[in-house]
């Protein structure tokens, strides 16, 4: 069977018939993910004790956030996740038609949020919040666009892969990259998930 | 053999309770359906926990992976959520 041939040499094992345990895609993908949540772990940190000095400035601020882009955002990059862990689980399958629509499909879910946080930068801009306005206002522009370079990154990745999945062999070479790519656009959600409340509804 | 990946009707059930998770919690925060703001937003951050583990167990297959790669993203996960829950119950909650 294709996908089980495509899994094994993936995996590097053969024969065996018991389950093992897995990491999906390169090891070092996921190194570079645990070092950048922590990062952002540390992030979250600094943007906590700010809050606990200055809960007023920090409730009011957040008050002028949009929750329903924060909202649609959220959205975006979960249905955006799903279509690729299905371009995942179709590479795995060794189905190259599924792959490529389910890959060019996250891409154009994923923009979506690019547009939005475009959006809601130029609305902040145009209301004359900045950078600069308060802290609270530092701590949200230094985090959603950090996050944003993330994002952007995510999307040369999604490319590329999209590239790969139109010329490369289909084999286990081909899924190691389909899940190393995939794991770092999942991160760009994951991270997404705990900056949404903390900037956001804390109000 | 491998574990096998997810099929993609589980992956589609993993989406949709994402995504009713994340509509919940939203129209939970703009309908004010809670008494206080705190409580909206430590009921959307344990909601927000939730989908990491979710996320993290079954788009990114962690669950397949060796323990110790699912104990340090979960507990990552977990010690976030607890991190900003515990500031956020410690000082007095500002009127709205």
């Amino acid at each position: 069977m294709r996908h089980s041939a495509i899994l094994d040499t993936a995996s590097g094992q053969t024969g065996s018939t018991t389950a093992s345990p897995r990491l999906a895609g390169d090891p070092g993908v996921w190194v570079f993910i645990a070092a950048d949540t922590g990062a952002f772990a540390l992030f979250f940190a600094l943007f906590t004790l700010g809050r606990m000095a200055q809960p007023e400035v920090y409730a009011s601020s957040a008050r002028q956030l949009s929750l329903s882009l924060g909202l649609l955002n959220t959205v975006i990059l979960l249905c955006s996740g799903w279509l690729m862990a299905l371009a995942v689980a179709a590479a795995q399958r060794g189905d190259r038609d599924r792959l490529q629509r389910h890959l060019l499909l996250a891409l154009l879910v994923g923009s979506g949020f690019g547009l939005t946080k475009v959006w809601e930068y130029a609305q902040k801009i145009q209301a004359g919040i900045t950078l600069l306005s308060n802290e609270f206002f530092m701590y949200y522009f230094v985090l959603t666009g950090v996050h944003f370079l993330h994002f952007l990154v995510g999307v040369g990745v999604l490319l590329v892969l999209l590239s790969k999945a139109r010329q490369d062999e289909m084999d286990s070479r081909l899924v190691v990259w389909m899940e190393s790519g995939a794991s770092y656009w999942h991160m760009v959600d994951l991270l997404w998930l705990l900056l949404f409340p903390l900037l956001y509804l804390q109000r | 053999m491998t574990p096998p990946h997810d099929d993609p009707a589980h992956l589609t059930r993993i989406a949709a309770v994402l995504i009713g998770l994340t509509l919940a919690v939203g129209g939970i925060a703009e309908s004010g359906g809670l008494a206080s703001p705190r409580l909206v937003a430590t009921v959307a951050l344990l909601a927000a926990c939730g989908k990491a583990w979710l996320v993290l167990g079954h788009f990114m297959a962690l669950r397949h992976a060796p323990p110790v790669w699912r104990w340090l993203f979960q507990g990552w996960a977990l010690l976030c959520t607890a991190g900003i829950l515990l500031a956020l119950w410690w000082v007095p909650q500002v009127p709205s």
